[in-house]
């Protein structure tokens, strides 16, 4: 047996959990950053820039990511697991500060978004491969019974890699101009140049560190595994495993921990419609109070077992998201406009338009609900006296909650990420425990990455699927998550254990023991 | 056929409630079965009901296109999961 103690864990979980974040940070920055890098790279009206943009979007967290898996899953499997996602950093990290170098559309073309579509490609491919890498080395260093404790470490740096990006793009913009900041060569290019200090200091505490113990010994004994792809999805009694992780376990834990990250953000942004700079400060609160419970959860999965935690996650998401979504919905209504203070005007702009006059107005509203917001109105004066002058509808702009209610929906998102660190603070322990060491890093990481690239990476896709199929209940989108979780909670209940792998007798506590 | 003797065997000698779980398990893997061509079905339709008709995301065919052929593979896993439950493959928890 190799020996495995607590010695050194600290550096071994700072090393792979900063370069995982590093990653995360890199993935995220592209996808806040959408609309800018859409304007800068992809114009609009132009087919062929459309169709690259759809595809940068689609296709890096869809198809690229699950090959990255297999690809360097198979690579980390017969090179070993350091110098593998030591790989996927570099990668990563390149890519993301050479997006940040690329001139935009006005400058060269049609050959801006070729190049940011290879970029975030790459980006894809190295995310998946980082993960599997990461989770799988810590957990090779982690003693059996505090495997889900360290490899929780793992599991918050997605939610703090979230975390860093928006904190860092909040900094930015918060200190300049939207115009510098939406330049060709503004602002919004400051958080991708940042990604390559951040990688530089990853990788060079990543060189410093040794080759997992338990690979080190496999590799020594020369039993590694010759075609980890075909040993992994060749064979009867590791596939299933992979199907049973996938379906058991991975799908649910896609969709809650998109929808309670990343549908919340967009569900108040662009349907409660709060302002943009408040609605970033309530999901960091909410992140920030709640990635201590990835900690709480992987510790608690080792006492009690991974099953029941990851699927009590699931359940409560099925029963609540209507509820929460639904409330946050409610407290931010504004049909009732507050009597006790005077709508403020605060612009009035006339501009022309042909011979007619269009009068723009914004005013600002108090709600009684203990939020104000902000209106726009249209009004046209026609130049031909006969014609009636037109108003235009009155357009909400956006929310600003007042602090009461604003700590109500920090604690409706917190909630909610409970629920992600419910399924996923324990999910790395079980993956890794789930399959041998010669293959674990290509079995686990294809079910992770297909379970919260593609599952969950639906969410917003099928919800506006669904919200434009459906169009009366505002809350219809949250029935993808909720009947995937639903689903995974059914075929996990049935088909998983939960016994405490740390007194496994089939020894599925011993990872080198395969 | 020695091993099917040893398995009815195994299941003969568990309680009421194991062989009741055993049996839920195995029947639920034709509900895993029929749920894959239906996923497909539904992708296919929500495509063909879609693209063309708007601006967003859902109306244009290169999503679809990728989402399809991913999910393909998936429900195929789906299938065989289920495939895998019907033949007591997962009658030992895992």
């Amino acid at each position: 047996m190799a020996e495995v103690s607590t010695k050194g864990i600290g550096k071994v979980i700072f090393s792979s959990s900063l370069g995982t974040l590093i990653e995360w940070y890199d993935f995220y920055i592209f996808g806040m950053l959408a609309k800018t890098i859409s304007a800068q790279f992809f114009p609009e009206g132009n087919d062929t820039a459309a169709l690259l943009s759809t595809l940068a979007i689609f296709a890096a967290g869809f198809l690229v990511r699950p090959f990255g898996a297999l690809f360097f899953g198979r690579l980390g499997d017969m090179i070993g697991r350091k110098y593998t996602f030591l790989l996927t950093l570099v990668l990563m990290g390149g890519s993301t500060f050479l997006i940040g170098l690329v001139p935009g559309y006005k400058s060269i073309g049609i050959a801006a978004p070729l190049l940011v579509l290879f970029l975030r490609l790459v980006q894809g491919l190295a995310l998946g491969g980082e993960y599997g890498g990461a989770a799988t080395y810590v957990a090779e260093h982690a003693p059996a019974g505090r495997r889900g404790y360290f490899t929780a470490w793992i599991q918050t740096t997605a939610t703090l890699g979230l975390f860093v990006a928006l904190g860092v793009i909040m900094l930015v913009k918060n200190n300049m101009t939207d115009a510098s900041f939406n330049a060709e060569w503004g602002g919004w290019r400051y958080p991708f140049w940042i990604s390559i200090l951040l990688v530089g200091v990853s990788i060079y505490i990543r060189l410093r560190m040794n080759e997992s113990p338990v690979f080190a010994k496999l590799k020594a004994e020369k039993k590694i595994s010759s075609n980890p792809l075909k040993e992994s999805f060749g064979k009867k009694e590791n596939f299933k495993m992979v199907l049973l992780a996938l379906f058991g376990a991975v799908m649910g834990q896609g969709v809650i921990w998109y929808t309670g990250q990343f549908y919340a953000q967009s569900f108040l942004e662009n349907t409660v419609r709060i302002e943009f700079v408040q609605n970033r400060e309530i999901l960091l609160w909410a992140i920030g109070l709640a990635t201590p419970f990835f900690l709480v959860f992987g510790a608690l999965s080792d006492k009690i077992g991974r099953k029941w935690i990851m699927l009590t996650g699931m359940l409560l998401g099925v029963i609540f998201y209507r509820p929460i979504f639904g409330e946050l919905l409610r407290s931010a209504d504004v049909s009732e406009i507050s009597t006790e203070k005077n709508p403020v005007k605060l612009s009035l702009r006339i501009s022309l338009n042909n011979n007619d006059s269009v009068i723009t107005s914004t005013t600002q509203h108090y709600s009684t609900k203990g939020l104000y917001y902000f209106t726009e109105k249209n009004d046209t004066i026609f130049s031909d006296q006969n014609k009636v002058s037109k108003q235009s509808k009155i357009k909400i702009l956006d929310k600003r909650l007042e602090n009461p209610l604003k700590i109500k929906f920090i604690f409706l998102i917190w909630i909610m990420i409970i629920f992600v660190t419910m399924v996923y603070g324990p999910v790395a322990a079980f993956l890794v425990e789930l399959f041998p060491t010669k293959i674990r890093y290509t079995s686990m990481s294809l079910p992770y990455h297909i379970g919260n690239g593609v599952f969950g990476g639906l969410v917003p896709f099928i919800a506006t699927l669904l919200s434009a199929t459906f169009t009366i209940d505002p809350l219809v989108g949250l029935w993808y998550p909720i009947g995937v979780a639903a689903l995974c909670f059914v075929i996990g209940a049935l088909y998983l254990s939960n016994k405490a792998p740390s007194i496994s007798p089939e020894g599925g506590g011993d990872l080198e023991d395969d | 056929m020695i091993k099917e003797n040893i398995a009815f065997s195994q299941s003969s000698k568990a309680s009421p409630l194991g062989r009741f779980g055993r049996a839920v398990k195995k029947l639920m893997g034709f509900v895993w079965m029929i749920i894959a061509p239906v996923i497909i079905f539904f992708l296919i339709s929500g495509a063909i009901n879609n693209i063309g008709h708007g601006t967003k995301d859902i109306n244009k065919p290169i999503p679809w296109i990728i989402i399809i052929s991913i999910f393909t593979p998936i429900a195929g896993g789906l299938m065989i999961f289920g495939w895998y439950a019907i033949k007591g493959e997962y009658e030992k928890k895992i």
